[in-house]
């Protein structure tokens, strides 16, 4: 530090004016030394610090006087290249306050082009491309069972998972993890928490470490001694109250007490595996870790296709090497048609964001390169502008790097202050975007302004920089000082370049983005299958013992249905395993053929299981046959219907044929039908999303097969908000022991399902707003500096007889025929760019003529709108007046 | 901070200070400091930069003269009073003498011989 100080008192010296510093410079240097070692010999080195601070502020006090009294500039001899960069800046910001708006919208295009970039590619690594928080990560894989040829790959049963674990070599080791949903006792009665049950060596398989306590150990899963529980870090921190203490507290689950032995840091860890083969990400959904009891049972289940399982690919290795192991073992085992395949764990989390995050990703890049034509065309007219003055310059004797400096000097502060400004505001969009995402959104790293991403920023604003004088560099030194000052003609080709590239870029980003709108609109349009407004979605589960759980069960939904239903404004009630837009079982079923066929074709169908009055409430149309009835209970035949999508895939007369399940398994303990007659078809829901058509699927009924947590739906036609309100009520008042869930609107639900590609379609929407934008701007002011560099010549027409009409449509004319190379460039570019939206596209194709015309079409109007004021002004030009001037 | 010419009265306190410490003696800067601080209990304690400074000063004004550096003994310079820079300090002494002698009529200074008589 001090020696620091000594240095720079040394190197100040050189700041007093060169004859004196001639003079005492040496002497002075040596004095310094002399002081500052008797101060730290009398009193440390801090009374030396002190000593050399003072020094410094009388060095400078005693340079500025001695300048003013010579008013000589300030100017040292030392530093004549720092003195050249300084007298560039002051001269360059003398420039940017000559022109105050131009400078202000210059550095706050860029800041919002630099920010652009920036935030989403802020975003993209988070998602894509920061690594993940676990040792050895990219060894980590998602295994699921899969068809023949490994498409559509789904859950796992534990007794698959328990062959793998046995059979393949290809893992260091391997977990199951599966949905827990519990209700967490308090003394206001019970709510519903969501947690995972996983294997003892979830964690240990994912390399994390707790931050208090312990994990699970082998010893947890032996049944008996499984009842201890993980929180996480979130978990613990606001229902826990964040206290170490809550190592060796007793929680209370579904009834049950739980020991708290660890607590898991807040990261991305698998949460709810849901069909098909997908893992929640939601903190919601990963509350909490409970150990999966290991009995003969679990081992042997080859039925319950209910879990996911975490991998660790051994060193030596390859995923597609695990994967072939995985589809030997089928051909191995002859009984059954499942193989396996594998997903890479990023992979698992962010493909269906990908392509979403590339996009905005490329038209931020696209709108910094339409702001930097913009910003460069700007550049080139004001470098026409101080042609002259620069040519002069030169012929005085100006050096051309000097000069050239200059030039740089004007991008470089111009982009210095727009970068900066830039990388606040994405600091702060960073903050602020994940809040106004859904849950659901893949952060598998939390977004945030880090070291690459500012790298990144100050990356572009040196690009911008280089772009921005790269032009008028290449022209200054390209040129013969002369003189007369002329030796710098009048050249615009590379003006009208530019600005025809920002039309062209204007239009590849207003394809793409009309065509995810209309993605958007039509998805929206499309017909789910059900009701969706006003319809009211909770989670409730009766709680009672297993033992008691099918009396209570049938009890339990006739009297909400009840009560409800008296509420004013309902009109329908109806319970259900899955709410319209959740599809969590996948069964395999057994279609009987028709009398006199070959029986017994197994295939895969979504199982839902709904209550008699759901497709009433929900408006589903029953197409064929006959619904359920309330009276056919477990004693009656058992009855099933199925779907649209169903009967096209296994044949129009299905109606009074069987068809066996072994969904007993999940039965409760109920006694339910081991067959069903499938007695109607059902219209198709979309319950795999509005983008996705159905998938075959049947439905069971409520009476035949009980369900111990269902969901709710409320369909009102009164203000939901009042409803949702006496709805919570209502049910504590029917059943006090019942847990109630979240009650949301399915309208709700199904925006949060479409919110990604809303984002996507709004954000790249702004941002094709922004490109056009500039492009307009951009044809404005080609036009403007090109009437003004042609008074003369439009004089001389106007002399020679032109009509004032005649000189506005040639200046029209003119802007149109640069924005047409621009629109045909564009549309090309388009085309291009459409391959990478193409997946996100919904009924449109990614080449849509109507859009590339309407965009097209929209272009040369703004072409023409950019051009009238110039042509105007063309108009009006007096060609007295313009004969005389030198232009 | 426009500096007021070095020869114009009066004089700062590290103008003044260094003359009257070269008023016997040739003294190189180091010393100066050294010399001025002892002679005034340190209450007048110069850095480097505004003793230089002021020297830097006094040489263009041709109060003080720089002696060629001994190569035996000393590599600094030494410096040493000039005529006009010992006119310029009785100049100073005897304006300052006036000051105290007014400021000692109106009894605001301690009882001194000059005052007693």
């Amino acid at each position: 530090m001090n020696g620091l100080l000594r240095w720079l008192v040394r190197v100040s010296s050189g700041l007093l004016p060169a004859r004196h510093r001639d003079r005492v410079g040496a002497d002075l240097a040596s004095t310094v030394d002399a002081l500052a070692d008797d101060a730290r010999e009398a009193g440390g080195s801090a009374a030396e610090r002190a000593y050399l601070m003072r020094e410094l502020v009388d060095l400078a006090r005693q340079a500025a006087m001695l300048r003013q009294a010579d008013r000589l500039p300030v100017r040292s001899a030392t530093a004549p290249l720092w003195d050249a960069v300084r007298d560039d800046f002051r001269a360059s910001l003398r420039q940017g306050r000559r022109r105050p708006v131009a400078t202000l919208g210059v550095i706050g295009t860029l800041a919002m082009a630099v920010a652009a970039v920036t935030t989403t590619f802020g975003l993209a690594t988070a998602v894509l491309w920061r690594p993940l928080p676990f040792p050895g990560a990219d060894r980590l894989v998602f295994v699921w069972e899969s068809d023949a040829d490994q498409t559509d790959p789904f859950r796992v049963t534990s007794g698959r998972f328990a062959e793998w674990q046995r059979e393949t070599r290809a893992f260091s080791s391997m977990s199951l993890f599966g949905a827990a949903g519990f209700s967490l006792d308090g003394p206001d009665g019970g709510r519903p928490v969501r947690g995972v049950r996983v294997s003892a060596s979830f964690f240990d398989t994912l390399g994390l470490r707790p931050m208090i306590g312990r994990a699970l150990q082998a010893a947890d899963e032996v049944p008996g001694q499984h009842r201890v529980v993980v929180l996480s870090e979130w978990t613990w921190r606001n229902r826990f109250g964040g206290a170490p203490a809550v190592i060796g507290r007793t929680v209370r689950l579904s009834g049950e007490s739980y020991e708290v032995v660890g607590v898991m840091p807040e990261t991305v860890t698998p949460g709810w595996p849901t069909n098909p083969a997908r893992v929640a990400v939601d903190r919601e959904l990963r509350e909490f870790w409970v150990p999966i009891p290991r009995t003969p049972e679990l081992d042997a289940n080859s039925r319950a296709h209910v879990f996911g399982v975490l991998g660790r690919l051994r060193d030596d290795v390859s995923r597609a090497q695990a994967d072939a192991e995985l589809q030997a073992l089928r051909s191995a085992t002859s009984a059954d048609i499942h193989g396996g395949v594998s997903t890479s764990f990023r992979d698992q989390f962010v493909r269906d964001v990908r392509a979403p995050l590339l996009v905005l990703f490329a038209a931020a890049l696209a709108v910094l390169l339409v702001a930097c034509a913009n910003l460069a065309a700007l550049q080139v007219s004001l470098f026409e502008q101080r042609r002259s003055e620069l040519a002069m310059r030169l012929a005085l004797g100006a050096g051309r790097v000097r000069l050239a400096g200059l030039l740089a000097m004007d991008a470089g502060i111009l982009s210095l202050l727009g970068g900066a400004l830039g990388i606040w505001l994405s600091r702060v969009a960073l903050a602020w975007i994940p809040g106004q995402l859904p849950a659901s959104m893949p952060f598998v790293t939390p977004p945030r302004l880090d070291g690459p991403a500012v790298l990144f920023a100050c990356g572009v604003a040196a690009l911008v920089t280089l772009g921005l004088s790269i032009w008028p560099m290449a022209r200054l030194l390209g040129v013969s000082p002369s003189p007369r000052g002329t030796a710098l003609p009048s050249r615009t080709h590379a003006y009208r370049w530019l600005v025809a590239a920002q039309v062209a870029a204007g239009v590849a980003l207003a394809v793409p983005a009309s065509l995810l709108g209309q993605s958007l609109s039509s998805l929206r349009a499309h017909e789910p299958g059900f009701v969706v407004d006003g319809v009211l979605v909770a989670d409730v589960s009766p709680r009672a013992d297993e033992s008691a759980l099918l009396g209570r069960v049938a009890g339990f939904e006739r009297t909400l249905r009840e009560s409800l239903g008296a509420l004013p404004g309902v009109r329908g009630v109806a319970m259900a395993y899955d709410h319209p837009l959740e599809a969590n079982w996948t069964q395999i079923v057994t279609l009987q053929g028709e009398l006199g066929t070959r029986a017994g074709a197994e295939l895969q169908a979504q199982l839902r299981i709904v209550s008699p009055s759901y497709f009433e409430t929900l408006g589903v149309a029953i197409v064929d046959g006959r619904s359920f009835e309330e009276r056919e209970g477990t004693d009656a035949p058992g009855v099933v219907l199925v779907n649209e999508a169903f009967a096209a895939a296994h044949g129009d007369r299905l109606i009074g044929r069987r068809l066996g399940t072994s969904a007993a398994a999940y039965a409760w303990g109920a006694r339910v039908p081991a067959d069903y007659q499938i007695v109607g078809v059902v219209e198709n829901e979309r319950f795999q999303g509005l983008d996705l058509p159905s998938a075959p699927a049947v439905y069971l009924s409520t009476r035949q097969f009980p369900l111990a947590d269902a969901t709710l739906l409320v369909r009102a036609d009164a203000d939901q908000g009042g409803v949702a309100g006496q709805l919570r009520q209502a049910i504590r008042r029917a059943e006090p022991d019942a847990t109630v869930g979240q009650v949301r609107a399915l309208d709700d639900i199904l925006a949060e399902q479409l919110a990604s590609r809303r984002v996507t379609a709004d954000v790249v929407g702004g941002f094709a707003v922004a490109a056009v934008a500039l492009a307009v701007l951009g044809l404005y002011g080609l036009m403007a500096v090109t009437v003004a560099g042609r008074v003369r010549e439009v004089g001389v027409r106007l002399a020679l007889g032109a009509s004032p009409g005649q000189v506005a449509r040639v200046v029209i004319v003119e802007s149109l025929g640069y924005a047409a190379v621009g629109v045909g460039a564009g549309v090309i570019l388009a085309l291009g760019v459409g391959r990478l939206v193409e997946h996100l596209l919904v009924d449109v194709s990614a080449s849509d003529p109507g859009t590339l015309a309407a965009v097209a079409l929209v272009l040369l109007v703004a072409a023409v709108a950019a051009a009238v004021v110039p042509a105007l002004r063309a108009a009006r030009i007096d060609p007295v007046i313009a004969l005389r001037s030198d232009a | 901070m426009a500096a007021p010419p070095v020869d114009q009265l009066p004089l700062s306190v590290p103008v003044f200070q260094i003359l009257l410490s070269l008023v016997n003696q040739d003294l190189h800067g180091y010393a100066l400091i050294q010399d001025i601080e002892a002679r005034t209990d340190g209450e007048v304690r110069l850095t480097a930069s505004t003793l230089y400074g002021a020297i830097a000063r006094l040489l263009e004004g041709g109060l003080l003269e720089e002696l060629d550096p001994d190569p035996d003994h000393e590599r600094r310079r030494c410096y040493r009073l000039t005529r006009g820079g010992r006119r310029l300090l009785e100049r100073e002494a005897e304006r300052l003498a006036r000051a105290t002698r007014w400021a000692a009529a109106k009894r605001l200074l301690p009882q001194t011989r000059g005052a007693r008589s």
